[in-house]
């Protein structure tokens, strides 16, 4: 062929295969590419908040109230008092211990913690990549990243055992990790946090105590060696905490769980707006608020204390008249948890959702003194938390530990799945929960989702699914 | 005398023929009227005298014996003024004045097709002349060198027909009719028209005269049913709706799969850019299509196949279609207006229930579940009261007008056309929902004298307004039809919507809610062609096209159930899309002919850039329906976005044609996108084919009524990147809460190796001609595999998200094939009859899905059968006994659930296609379109159980409690057999609603899937072209008054609604009427 098409063809395609900025774009304008994000500290400080968002942003995800309703059915503190329609006996299966692996309480919770972990691995990835971050904004920003993928662990751990431990925002590897052991899972957390430690300012920033600062890696830290029986640790950890001197116990109770607690350590804010059917949006108060008080003066409360809880209040307990409600509908009487008593967001003393507080320290102090013998110094700990109850003290018993445990079932119950971890690491869930019917050793983990099983073949259901 | 010489010669011409026929006359002063009887009585010619030659005919002496008819004309005539010409077995005589004056003065005409489409390729030839007449533009002028010549009018691709002509008769029009197959028509596809004999892919064109028999509001509406291959369903009956097309089957699981829309050369958007606000359209989007007035269409050419596609490379997967637009003549201006008038009215389907039948089934209900009446609440409303909700909601008339104008004219060098549209309509919800739309077109086509150098420039701006409830309300006919829609009477009468038990959305509150939508387009086109040498072209286009949209909804304090929201107050959304696009396109073509053979390539290169801004504002709070207006008072939500597409290519072809008979073309295309990341941007498509005419092989003795044989083969690659931008690369969200807190979140798991879905396809092709392409037939077989693609594949969470975007390695087959009759049968100036059928068998088949068990579509498609089917319950009937639906426990587990599913019967056609019938005699013309469909489809009985699901007996009367008369077919009592089990008030998980439990699981098991064949009158149009000679007094040139009706009759076994749509609670279909006149000026 004379006329060289075939070479003007191949050259024009040369051409464009060169220049393939020819049909580059920039992302679109409702999406912002991960170099923008990154390139200064207020785009990744947005970034930060994103993920705050994401853990509030909810009707009920496992950090807005999930973690403190569905352990505390599986243990023995609340039971739900709805009408069985398939979507609530979902919830139940968690009272009745009869969860399965089709569970769709259990799978949202589980989905939940595994996308705010890519979240926080992809803010780690854009500090780590080249950014035009500060120093400071950059370490202060990695610690608090650490911070929350240790807490999110720290949950997975405890709620599943063993569980796929991802650090990395590698989709094509990530998927199909299989499950880690409980303690790499630790020792990741741990890690995480003491990195943290070192890397987060001394003093809060930003509104009142939401951000975390060194002290609530430290607190969490402190729960952390708790459970591992690293008592020394422990001890040391929620020490240096309680002698932290901006913390102290609120001696009004009806004030622990207001933005502005001077007991509090870490709090979150609630963010959520429901969007109302004439277009509007309500903005709601903690998922707590919305989820343990009752709908109105005459509906029934969706869950209600279990009568072994009720019954366990000593006589005089300040926290039974502040923290628990009683409610007489039809000669039937409820008996539920009040801690949190906001449904709709109050711009005045607004309840924040509580994560860690003093009374906690002073626990975990008492129980790793107990446990290393120091029943005196265990007692005077315990006594702080009981003094506020309006309780007598105790002084050093016999077993300290029992009233320790006791007393953190009082003190923190429906918050954060306590009692029910509690009862997994001190190994009491068979001798406490034995007497529900159709206990099974097993009932202790939860089920991996059977859909996760599906997508990752590499994955294994925990004993009993 | 030059003229007697060449006069002598046509003379002579006719000689062998006179000179057979003898005559014998003999006599004195023989009047000219004996004359003419002798020769007639003895020749058996017939002889026309014309003039009053018997005035001053002097008588003539004649002694002839046997001498032929002309000598004795001659002899006859000589020395005087009169002239005589024989034609075939007839004498004309006339005066020689009369005739002399118009010797030279040429008749003018103009070659048109049957649908009135002038022919710019037709050639005219006086008869035994050697250089015929070009037209220009179908238009011509031959001068008259006799009183009376025969002339021919021929065009590829249509009969020729002979005329002949007296210069008394001025020459018109000749309407030439299309041959059924023809190598010579000329075919449009992708950058270039060819004559069909070199064409190797499966390219169907519609001309205009086929397209304005029609009766559309787009050009999609022309297609249905009128291509082979090509499925278009409406999913509505809204004359604005999105449409479902699909060319050749349905190739891409994930991903998008329309055609390319290519209109005057550019690609054109397939998407709306609408429904940015909240609460959505209606219609479910606007097709961009609608900005295209049907009028202004010359020409739209389906190109289907690999031959005819993979010149547009990456975008055209799913086939193109290209849109041609008219184009103006030359010659004297020439003015067409068309006015008409439209009636449509719902296809209703099936009548619902009245009360006393409700009532009597909710009665029914109640007690096999052991209640009594009482819990039957419709008791407390007045059951003497029944109303036709259907009627009320979807019973009113539309009514549309529509005017069409437009002028064209010019030299061969300069002309124009200028056209306008406008039309408005309402629907058959009624009250003041409105669909108007207003367009103006221009074209202007300029050249050098020595036509190297020829430009043609377009524009055109297309406005339309659309008003519509914000929701489609046909859903609410299915309302209790004792329900009462007001309360109180005179000055307290206010909207009821019920309360507790009996609660309800009342339709005429929800009236009170709008959407309106303003669309408009701005297409502009400039396309240069200079010629640098005899076979060398160098083309240029540049186009560009913007479509602004704006949407408005507004959810009204009166549109709102007062039960729902205790204090409601309104909300105002605005909407706001534009969308800009601009195209360059340069290409050099080369073709040269050698003794050998023809050359023909062509190498070009495109870019493509598309921007599309949208922003949208809620604002709510609104505390009076008045402020709905302005939106004042209320708090606003803003929200705007911008989204880039480029595309870039380069692409060459070549075509070879031996001998005429044997044609080679391969196609090479490159194209880069920006919907992928970097070193995947770019992907590479091509195809080649060859085509043999066997029929003018001399070593086949093809008996004489086959006139065509051809046979063609092709093979090449195509590819989509029909997804969302920027799936490839790591993005950041916003998102908002907790007041006015923000904060970024990573969108979606991105991934950086997508690339183009690249589908395979091949087809062979054989093309018959019989009896001089009278007839034709036409069969294509394809099949094509689709790979690549692109789907979401799912992850385990742990991930990140539940799956990812991506080029997955599944493979989906189509086959089919195509076959095209058609027949011509006609008699100049008589009865003709043209015919065509088409006919599609298509076959989908998901060839293999690797992981299919364990991805999310586990049960949704099934591995070797069409995409369309999936996994389901077995259903085995009504259980006379218990009078419960029975369904399959395969596994003999003693439960139903996903282990004893079924593959479901497909849902695709089997067969479509349609049969065209025009008729035409004189000036009157009849068309008919069937189009038929033999296929399964929803049940539309389950449907409503899917929405409805206790059928005639839910507890809570919500909006659809009523049905269809089929409702009255149920099982009553033991022993009953029906299709429909017994009755129940219950609702589906509630103890003891075994019956709603199973209606659920009936909804939803493989007998959801039923036979939805239908045949149907697609279109009817009746048209009368007014004699010619009736108009001149009104100087008029043409006056054409025509009928045309849609949809008018369906033929089907389809219960319930429309076999199309197959849901009765959308917007149905319209059957609508016509009556329009156009004339010319």
């Amino acid at each position: 062929m004379h006329f060289s098409f075939q070479r003007l063809l191949l050259i024009a395609g040369c051409l464009l295969a060169a220049c393939n900025k020819l049909v580059e774009t920039p992302p679109p304008a409702a999406v912002v590419g991960a170099s923008k994000v990154y390139a200064d500290d207020r785009g990744a400080e947005t970034a930060m908040e994103g993920i705050y968002l994401a853990m509030m942003n909810n009707m009920r995800g496992p950090f807005n109230g999930n973690f403190s309703v569905l352990p505390a059915l599986s243990s023995d503190e609340i039971r739900c008092n709805l009408p069985p329609t398939p979507l609530n006996a979902a919830e139940d299966s968690f009272y009745l211990n009869r969860l399965t692996a089709g569970n769709i309480f259990n799978a949202s919770q589980y989905t939940g913690c595994y996308r705010l972990i890519y979240d926080v691995n992809s803010l780690l990835d854009g500090l780590s990549g080249l950014n035009g971050l500060t120093a400071e904004k950059d370490s202060e920003l990695r610690g608090e990243a650490e911070l929350i993928r240790a807490f999110i662990y720290f949950y997975l751990v405890n709620l599943y055992g063993d569980v796929p431990l991802v650090v990395s925002t590698l989709y094509t590897a990530t998927a199909v990790q299989p499950r880690a052991g409980a303690a790499a899972v630790y020792q990741q957390v741990v890690d995480d946090l003491e990195d943290a430690q070192r890397r987060l300012p001394v003093a809060y920033v930003g509104d009142g105590r939401t951000r975390p600062c060194r002290a609530v890696a430290t607190a969490l830290l402190a729960r952390v060696w708790l459970y591992r029986g690293e008592w020394g640790l422990a001890a040391a950890a929620a020490g240096q905490v309680i002698g932290d001197g901006r913390y102290r116990l609120e001696p009004d109770l009806g004030r622990v769980f207001l933005n502005g607690s001077q007991e509090a350590i870490w709090q979150l804010m609630p963010v959520y707006e429901k969007e109302q059917p004439d277009g509007g949006s309500v903005r709601v108060a903690t998922a707590e608020g919305g989820l343990l008080q009752p709908k109105t003066n005459s509906a029934a409360p969706m869950y209600v204390l279990q009568d072994s809880l009720v019954s366990s209040f000593e006589a005089g307990d300040l926290r039974e008249g502040a923290w628990t409600e009683k409610l007489v509908l039809r000669g039937r009487e409820f008996v539920y948890p009040s801690k949190y008593r906001q449904t709709v967001w109050t711009d005045v003393n607004p309840e924040y959702e509580t994560v860690l507080r003093l009374a906690e320290m002073y626990l975990i102090r008492a129980e790793a003194r107990a446990r290393m013998g120091d029943a005196a110094g265990a007692a005077a700990d315990l006594d702080v938390v009981r003094e506020r109850a309006g309780l007598r003290v105790v002084g050093a018993g016999d077993d300290v530990v029992g009233a320790v445990l006791k007393e953190r079932r009082i003190e923190l119950f429906s918050e954060w799945g306590h009692r029910w971890m509690d009862l997994k690491r001190t190994g009491l869930a068979g001798v406490e929960l034995g007497g529900k019917a159709g206990w099974k050793a097993t009932d202790t983990l939860y089920p991996i989702p059977a859909s996760e099983l599906l997508a990752n073949p590499y994955l294994t259901q925990n004993g009993g699914y | 005398m030059r003229f007697y010489a060449l006069f002598a010669a046509v003379l002579l011409l006719h000689l062998p023929c006179a000179a057979q026929r003898r005559v014998s006359i003999h006599g004195r002063d023989l009047p000219i009227d004996i004359i003419v009887n002798v020769i007639e009585s003895q020749s058996g010619d017939s002889v026309k005298v014309y003039g009053k030659i018997f005035d001053d005919w002097p008588g003539v002496t004649l002694d002839l014996e046997n001498v032929p008819v002309d000598v004795a004309l001659d002899s006859c005539f000589s020395g005087l003024n009169f002239r005589y010409q024989i034609v075939g077995r007839k004498i004309y005589v006339y005066r020689e004045p009369f005739y002399n004056s118009p010797l030279y003065l040429p008749v003018r005409g103009r070659a048109v097709s049957e649908g009135g489409e002038p022919l710019p390729l037709a050639k005219i030839a006086v008869r035994d002349h050697r250089d015929p007449l070009l037209s220009d533009d179908g238009a011509f002028g031959i001068p008259m060198n006799g009183f009376f010549i025969t002339v021919t009018v021929s065009c590829p691709g249509y009969v020729t027909q002979q005329l002949e002509l007296t210069n008394k008769v001025a020459l018109n029009t000749v309407v030439l009719q299309k041959e059924a197959t023809s190598l010579n028509e000329v075919v449009v596809e992708g950058y270039k028209n060819s004559a069909k004999r070199a064409v190797i892919g499966t390219p169907i064109t519609l001309k205009a005269g086929d397209i304005l028999i029609q009766h559309a509001s787009n050009p999609l509406d022309l297609l249905q049913a009128q291509v082979p291959g090509l499925s278009i369903v409406r999913p509505n009956g809204f004359s604005n709706g999105e449409y479902s097309v699909l060319l050749r089957g349905r190739r891409s699981i994930g991903a998008g799969n329309d055609p390319l829309y290519v209109v005057d050369g550019l690609p054109f958007p397939s998407s709306s850019g609408t429904g940015i606000i909240g609460p959505g359209s209606p219609v479910g989007g606007s097709n961009p299509l609608n900005s295209i007035s049907p009028e202004d269409i010359a020409e739209i050419t389906v190109l289907v196949g690999p031959a005819s596609t993979a010149i547009y490379g990456s975008r055209a997967a799913n086939g193109v279609v290209l849109i041609t637009r008219k184009k103006g003549l030359s010659g004297p201006l020439r003015l067409n207006a068309d006015v008409s008038y439209e009636l449509s009215r719902a296809m209703m389907g099936s009548r619902l229930l009245n009360t006393r039948e409700f009532l009597a089934l909710r009665d029914e209900a109640a007690k096999n579940d052991g209640y009594g009446s009482t819990a039957v609440p419709e008791y407390a409303w007045d059951t003497s009261r029944s109303s036709d909700f259907r009627k009320a909601i979807i019973g009113n008339p539309a009514r549309g007008f529509n005017g069409h104008i437009d002028l064209t004219g010019g030299t061969s060098g300069c002309y124009f056309l200028l056209s306008g549209n406008a039309s408005t309509q309402s629907t058959i919800l009624g009250r003041d929902t409105r669909d108007s739309r207003g367009s103006i077109y221009g074209y202007l086509h300029l050249q050098s004298p020595n036509s190297r150098i020829k430009l043609a420039v377009s524009l055109s701006y297309s406005a339309q307004g659309e008003r519509l409830p914000q929701e489609d309300l046909t859903r609410y006919m299915f309302l209790a039809p004792n329900a009462p829609l007001y309360t109180g009477v005179g000055a307290d009468r206010r909207l009821n919507w019920g309360a507790d038990s009996l609660a309800f959305s009342n339709f005429i509150g929800l009236e009170n809610n709008s959407y309106e939508l303003r669309v408009h387009h701005l297409l502009g086109n400039a396309q240069a062609v200079w010629q640098i040498k005899d076979d060398l072209y160098i083309e240029t286009s540049l186009g560009f096209y913007r479509r602004a949209s704006d949407e408005r909804g507004t959810t009204a304090i009166s549109g709102q159930d007062p039960s729902l929201v205790p204090a409601p107050t309104g909300q105002l959304s605005l909407g706001s899309a534009v969308c800009k696009n601009g195209i360059g396109e340069l290409l050099a073509r080369y073709r040269h002919e050698w003794d050998w053979g023809l050359l023909e390539t062509l190498a070009g290169g495109t870019l493509q850039t598309e921007r599309t801004d949208s922003s949208s504002t809620t604002v709510a709070g609104l505390t009076n329906d008045v402020l709905l207006a302005t939106g004042n008072g209320g708090t606003a939500v803003y929200s705007a976005n911008r989204v880039n597409y480029v595309y870039a290519a380069v692409f060459g072809q070549a075509t070879y044609t031996l001998k005429k008979k044997y044609v080679f073309s391969a196609t090479g295309r490159r194209d880069g996108s920006s919907r992928w990341s970097h070193g995947h941007q770019y992907g590479t498509f091509g195809s080649f084919g060859a085509s043999w005419v066997f029929g003018e092989e001399s070593f086949f003795h093809f008996p004489r009524w086959v006139s065509l044989g051809k046979l063609r083969a092709s093979y090449g690659t195509v590819g989509n990147d029909q997804i969302q931008d920027y799936q490839y690369a790591l993005s950041y969200s916003t998102v908002s809460a907790g007041g006015a807190r923000q904060g970024f979140l990573p969108t979606t798991l991105y991934n950086p190796s997508l690339h183009f879905e690249t589908y395979k396809n091949q087809e062979a092709g054989l093309d018959l001609g019989f009896l001089e392409n009278r007839i034709g037939l036409s069969v294509v077989a394809y099949r094509s595999w689709s790979t690549s693609q692109l789907l979401v594949q799912k992850l385990a969470i742990q991930s990140g998200a539940p799956g990812v975007m991506s080029n997955l390695p599944i493979r989906v087959q189509n086959d089919g094939l195509d076959v095209v009759l058609r027949a011509s049968v006609g008699k100049k100036g008589g009865l003709q009859w043209a015919s065509s059928l088409n006919l599609t068998i298509p076959d989908n088949k998901l060839v293999s899905y690797p992981g299919l068990a364990v991805s999310s579509n586990a049960t949704t498609y099934v591995t070797g059968k069409s995409l369309s089917v999936s996994q389901a319950l077995h259903f085995v009937g009504v259980d006379p006994g218990s009078g419960l639906y029975q369904f399959a426990d395969r596994n003999k587990d003693d439960t139903l659930n996903y282990k004893d599913f079924v593959p479901t019967k497909s849902r695709d056609p089997r067969c479509y296609g349609s049969w065209s019938n025009s008729i035409s005699y004189k000036g009157v013309r009849l068309d008919i379109v069937l189009a038929f469909c033999w296929q399964n489809g929803w049940d539309p009985l389950a449907v409503l159980d899917q929405i409805n699901y206790t059928g005639a007996g839910s507890q809570v009367v919500g909006q659809l409690s009523n049905g269809p008369v089929e409702w009255l077919d149920r099982w009553q009592k033991p022993g009953d057999r029906s299709g429909r089990q017994r009755l129940t008030v219950l609702q589906p998980g509630m103890p003891g609603a075994g019956a709603a439990d199973a209606l659920l699981l009936r909804s939803s098991s493989d007998v959801s899937v039923r036979d939805a064949s239908y045949a149907r009158l697609k279109n009817l149009c009746l048209s009368w072209q007014i004699p010619e000679s009736w108009l001149k007094p009104w100087r008029l040139k043409g006056l054409q008054v025509y009928f045309r009706a849609h949809d008018l009759l369906t033929l089907t076994r389809y219960p319930v609604t429309d076999p199309e749509i197959q849901n009765p609670t959308v917007f149905p279909l319209t059957r609508s009427w016509k009556f329009g006149f156009s004339l010319t000026l």
